[in-house]
Formats: C-alpha cells, sequence, structure tokens
C-alpha cells in the first residue's frame, strides 16, 4: 500500500481551504470525505430570475417541492428538515453513520461533498484580536489568514457601521448586493436614530457575504436571481465544491468520495487511516505521513475517540444559542418583491455594549421572498384561504431577524461516545447540551435589548422563537487549544496532543465561539494548519 | 386518519361550504388535523403552478387596500367561530 503525503479527511469549508493550502505549496494530499451529491435536481433548475420560474416554468414544483413532496412532507428528518429539495442531498447518510442521541442537541451534519459548506447563508465575519484570543488563536496569524481566505473566496461588504465587525481590514472588498425595500427602510431608519442605538451599543449595517458582485476568478458576479436557497449558478457564491472541482484537476490532488473515515492509529511514522465505504459498509485503509481532520467538530470528535477507544471520555463543547424573532415592517406591506435580488443576510445589527469588539451578539436580518409561502401559511392560526390574502399582503414587510448569541464553556455542554450495535461503525455520539441559570438571564436580557433596537428601526417584533441548541448549525471547541500536552486537546499548531502527525483543521479547538458568521474564521484556522504543515 | 378526522372528511365532502370553518377551527385547535395536512398540501402544489403562482406573490396595493385587509380579517375570526361552533357536532 503507497502511503500518501498528506490525508485530509472532509472537503467542507476548512477540508477545502487546508487541502488548497497543501496541493499549492506542492504537497501531495489524498482527500477521504463522504462525498454525497445532488444528482437529481442541479441539472434542471434553470438559470432566470425566481419570479420568472414561478411564472413560467410547469417542472417548478421538482425543485420547490420535491420530487417526493420532500420540502412539503418531511419525513422523520429533524436538522435539515427546512433545507429546499436541492439542498437536501446535504444531510444524505447522516442518520446512518453519524448517529446522535440527544435530548437537548439537534445539529446539522453532512456527509456532502462540500459539507455544510453546500448550505452555509455566505455572512463572513472577522473574529476581533480579544475574540481570537479567547478563543486561544493568535490574532496576528489569523489578521494574514483572512486576508488569504477573503482573497481565494470574494467578497462583497460595504463601508458602514457593520465593517469594523464584519471584514474589518480586507481588501479586494465588493460592492455590496442591492437592499429589499423592507430593510432599506430600516437602513434609513437607522440613520436617523443612529446616535441613540450606537449609544446603546447597537450598529447595523450591510453583512459581509462571500458572494461575488464582479466576475472573479473564473466565476461570474451574481445575476440577483434569487435563486440562492436552489442553485449555485455561475458559481457566484462561494461553495467548497468551486475548490475540490479546481483541486481535481492538479496532479498532486487525489478526491476519494463515498467513504467515512472512522478512526486512525499512528505506526512507525506512518498514519493507518480506517473508514468505511458508504455503499457497501465495507472496511477499507489507507495510509500516510500526516493526517489532517477537518470533518466538522462532531465529526473529528468521533473519530478522535473512537481512535483513542476511551469509553468514558466526556468532551466539552459550543454551539451559538440562536433564536428568531419574526417582525413586521409596517411602511413596506402591500408593495410588490423585486424581481432582481439576492436571497442573502440584508442586514446585520450587532450589539456591542462595552464597544471593546468583545462579546459581541450578532442578528442576520432576512427577507422572506426567496421561498414559496406554503411553509408560512402553515404557522398562521387561521384559514388557509384568509391566511393567503393576508400573508400576501404582510410578505413585503415581514423581516426574520436571527440573533446569535457568543458562548463559552459551561458544565452541561458535553459529548461522549457509546456502543451501538445497530450503527455501522458501532458506536454512537450523545450529547447534551443545557444553558446554566446564568447563562439564560443573560441571553434574555440581551433579547430584551434587541426587541427595544428592532423596534426602534420601526419594525413590530411578533414573537420570540427558540429553535433548540444546535439551530445555529455553528458547532466548536471540543478539542480545545491548550499550551499544556493535556489528552484531548490541540497544541497552537493544530497538533493533536499525544500524537505525532495528526492535525485538526476545524473548530474542534475554538475554545469560545463569538456570535459572528464562524465560516470565514474556520477556513482561515484551517489554512493556518495547512501552511504550518507545508512549511515544516 | 382517526374516526373523527373520517367524520370530518365527510360532513365536508358532503357540505363543502363548512370546509373554510373546519380549517379555520383546526387551525387554532388542532393544527395537525389531517384536513389541515391536505389543505396544506394541497395549497402547496397549487403555489408551484405558474398559472396559480400570481395568487401568492406580492404586489403593489393602495393605502385603502388595509380596508379588504380588515374585512378578510374579519371574516377569518368568523370562520374560527364557526368552525368552533360547529366541530362538537360532527361525530
Amino acid at each position: 500500500m503507497s502511503v500518501n503525503e498528506y490525508i485530509v479527511v472532509g472537503s467542507g469549508a476548512t477540508g477545502s481551504m487546508a487541502a488548497q493550502t497543501l496541493v499549492e505549496a506542492g504537497a501531495q494530499v489524498l482527500m477521504l470525505d463522504g462525498g454525497q451529491r445532488d444528482e437529481r435536481y442541479a441539472g434542471i433548475i434553470p438559470d432566470k430570475p425566481f419570479l420568472d420560474i414561478r411564472r413560467t416554468e410547469a417542472a417548478q414544483h421538482r425543485y420547490f417541492l420535491g420530487d417526493t413532496l420532500e420540502s412539503v412532507v418531511p419525513g422523520p428528518v429533524g436538522a435539515g428538515a427546512q433545507l429546499t429539495p436541492p439542498r437536501q442531498f446535504i444531510t444524505a447518510e447522516v442518520s446512518r453513520f453519524l448517529p446522535l442521541v440527544s435530548e437537548s442537541f439537534f445539529p446539522l451534519e453532512s456527509l456532502a461533498l462540500g459539507g455544510l459548506g453546500n448550505g452555509w447563508g455566505l455572512g463572513c465575519g472577522v473574529f476581533s484580536d480579544a475574540e481570537l484570543s479567547k478563543a486561544g488563536l493568535a490574532p496576528n496569524a489569523m489578521r494574514a489568514a483572512y486576508q488569504t481566505v477573503a482573497t481565494r473566496v470574494g467578497i462583497s461588504a460595504c463601508e458602514d457601521d457593520a465593517l469594523p465587525y464584519t471584514s474589518a481590514y480586507l481588501e479586494g472588498i465588493m460592492p455590496p448586493l442591492p437592499l429589499d425595500p423592507a430593510p432599506e427602510r430600516v437602513l434609513r431608519r437607522y440613520s436617523r436614530k443612529r446616535n441613540a442605538l450606537r449609544a446603546a451599543g447597537f450598529h447595523l449595517g450591510r453583512p459581509a457575504l462571500a458572494l461575488l458582485t464582479r466576475d472573479y476568478d473564473g466565476r461570474r458576479a451574481t445575476a440577483l436571481h434569487d435563486m440562492d436557497f436552489y442553485s449555485d449558478a455561475g458559481r457566484s457564491a462561494w461553495r467548497p465544491w468551486i475548490v475540490i472541482d479546481k483541486l481535481k484537476a492538479m496532479q498532486n490532488f487525489t478526491y476519494t468520495g463515498d467513504f467515512v473515515v472512522t478512526r486512525f492509529r499512528e505506526e512507525d511514522g506512518v498514519v493507518n487511516v480506517v473508514g468505511l465505504d458508504v455503499k457497501t459498509q465495507l472496511e477499507r485503509s489507507y495510509q500516510c505521513r500526516s493526517l489532517v481532520l477537518a470533518a466538522g467538530t462532531l465529526g473529528t470528535a468521533r473519530i478522535v475517540l473512537r481512535s483513542s477507544g476511551e469509553r468514558n471520555v466526556r468532551l466539552p463543547f459550543l454551539s451559538n444559542p440562536y433564536t428568531y424573532v419574526p417582525s413586521i415592517v409596517p411602511g413596506s406591506l402591500g408593495k410588490a418583491v423585486p424581481r432582481k435580488k439576492a436571497s442573502l443576510c440584508q442586514l446585520v445589527l450587532l450589539h456591542d455594549p462595552q464597544g471593546k469588539h468583545d462579546d459581541v451578539a450578532q442578528a442576520g436580518i432576512y427577507t422572506y421572498h426567496s421561498l414559496l409561502m406554503f411553509r408560512l401559511l402553515r404557522e398562521v392560526p387561521l384559514n388557509y384561504v384568509d391566511a393567503r390574502v393576508l400573508m400576501r399582503y404582510l410578505l413585503s414587510g415581514l423581516l426574520i431577524v436571527g440573533i446569535f448569541h457568543p458562548e463559552q464553556y459551561s458544565e452541561e455542554k458535553l459529548l461522549w461516545l457509546e456502543d451501538d450495535a445497530q450503527s455501522p461503525t458501532r458506536d454512537c455520539l450523545h450529547a447534551t447540551y443545557r444553558l446554566s441559570a446564568g447563562e439564560v438571564a443573560q441571553i434574555e436580557a440581551r433579547e430584551r435589548a434587541f426587541l427595544g433596537a428592532i423596534r426602534t428601526l420601526g419594525a413590530w417584533p411578533l414573537k420570540r422563537i427558540h429553535p433548540g441548541h444546535g439551530s445555529s448549525v455553528h458547532y466548536a471547541g471540543t478539542l480545545p487549544f491548550s499550551e499544556d500536552a493535556r489528552p484531548h486537546s490541540l497544541a497552537p499548531s493544530g497538533r493533536l496532543h499525544g500524537t505525532k502527525a495528526i492535525y485538526v483543521a476545524d473548530g474542534s479547538g475554538f475554545r469560545y465561539l463569538p456570535a459572528k458568521g464562524l465560516t470565514l474564521s474556520l477556513m482561515a484556522q484551517a489554512h493556518l494548519v495547512a501552511s504550518g504543515l507545508a512549511r515544516r | 386518519m382517526s374516526a373523527r378526522d373520517h367524520a370530518i372528511a365527510n360532513f365536508v365532502s358532503r357540505h363543502p361550504w363548512s370546509l373554510g370553518p373546519f380549517d379555520a377551527a383546526f387551525a387554532l385547535c388542532r393544527p395537525g388535523a389531517a384536513l389541515r395536512q391536505k389543505l396544506f398540501v394541497m395549497t402547496a402544489v397549487l403555489e408551484a403552478r405558474p398559472q396559480y403562482c400570481d395568487r401568492f406573490v406580492p404586489v403593489d396595493r393602495s393605502r385603502f387596500y388595509a380596508v379588504t385587509i380588515a374585512f378578510v380579517a374579519l371574516r377569518a375570526a368568523l370562520r374560527s367561530i364557526g368552525g368552533l361552533v360547529l366541530l362538537p357536532f360532527v361525530r
């Protein structure tokens, strides 16, 4: 059996970024990946505006509702049920190969080519120096890494009050997307109330998005077709599969899909990487000099716990608490929806009461124009006929405000592995995630402040919805960075303590989870780990 | 479908005018009722048909449209009350 120089596990945002860095440095890389992909819908979605498709395409029910109406009558999937049919491949095979049992934590995981990056909302945020230090990351190195990653993915943003929190010192930023009418009204109101809101610690602006507004690197500027939840037309939105496609053309990169890595073993300077073929469930192994784990925080935790053979180990972990608040902008009711627009986050509202860029909470503000209305109608406590008329009137003024809270360790946020004879991997991950009374009180106070700010911005918050722990799809902290060689922790280089050549390039090491968009920081960290390896 | 759901479905097919009130009543007291599920799927299918899409897409309205909205809200409330009154009599 040949020994690879590097094996990278996972093809998501972190795996693709680590692989790109290694391959560009001339290293020979084998990527092992779950490799699930959408083979049903990608080829049939027209490259046309959402409204035009709805008015003309007879086959639209296939990708809006799904061939088996999977978007209308979701099965017992749990997390991921909210994904549109063309995105549901993201969770394919997860319940079989990545079983997780919990009464308090319901994450989204992926075995897809491109991982959770296929469903990423494209929101970017640079962590401040204070946030980086708390997370265990080196600010200077991360700043340079942020720039490298931003240059690779292409970021659009705006010079406004949000910029210091989203893309502060990044260069080469593209112009922002146009705003929908309701968020535009909110932004106008902010400019009038700016001083009062800033005095209360609130800053509103346009999000930084990994979406092109200019042609760049062989990718097309967004056509503003408002189909971002359904397709990746023109490669305007950055997705990890774009990187993998590019790497596949390189001689020093090999991609192997349909493979779930289960464990590793180090022996005589060689790492033996064992896993299961997704189709046959037969075990196979590969060898390398260095292993880079980028299987996502939960996936990497499974591999590390399984490889250590310990069943009594409880790993800590973090997931941003998340609440969303449907709100109405009265002045925007009864308006037509623009034909040319993007489906993504419109505005970000940041709460930094100390003004120190530390423990900042962030709310993303979305409209609800890019999805069909029928799901909303089910939530209205009225008959469907009248609900349709009312929602059609309200929709143009409806904003969804999603609040992310910063998160740190506490006693009841734990993961562990237990035997499970039914699972192909013969085990199952268990999780408990409970906030302390102090944390609950802090979140409550912060959300009350957000509700006040939303009212000041001229919107009426309707209610607060807590979708449960794990719904933020931000996970980190299972193997915290540590200078001491403690078991189940990472050296600053990303090396797993107690091993010689096992590196972790995802968010497993983050000791603190800021409330900002996480993916850019994960990618920057993955790049740092890989560039450290390449220099070695 | 439960026996109760069957009874409701039979009643509605014999008396189509009762669909709105029953839908409204279930929206308040039993959102998971079979009748609501069927209407949900039918609404989704209609919305994803080009010939019905304009019934779901927002359009520019004058400020006087608020009167229509008030009327629809009143009608919705009356349907809910009617359905809640009628519901115990259908077995």
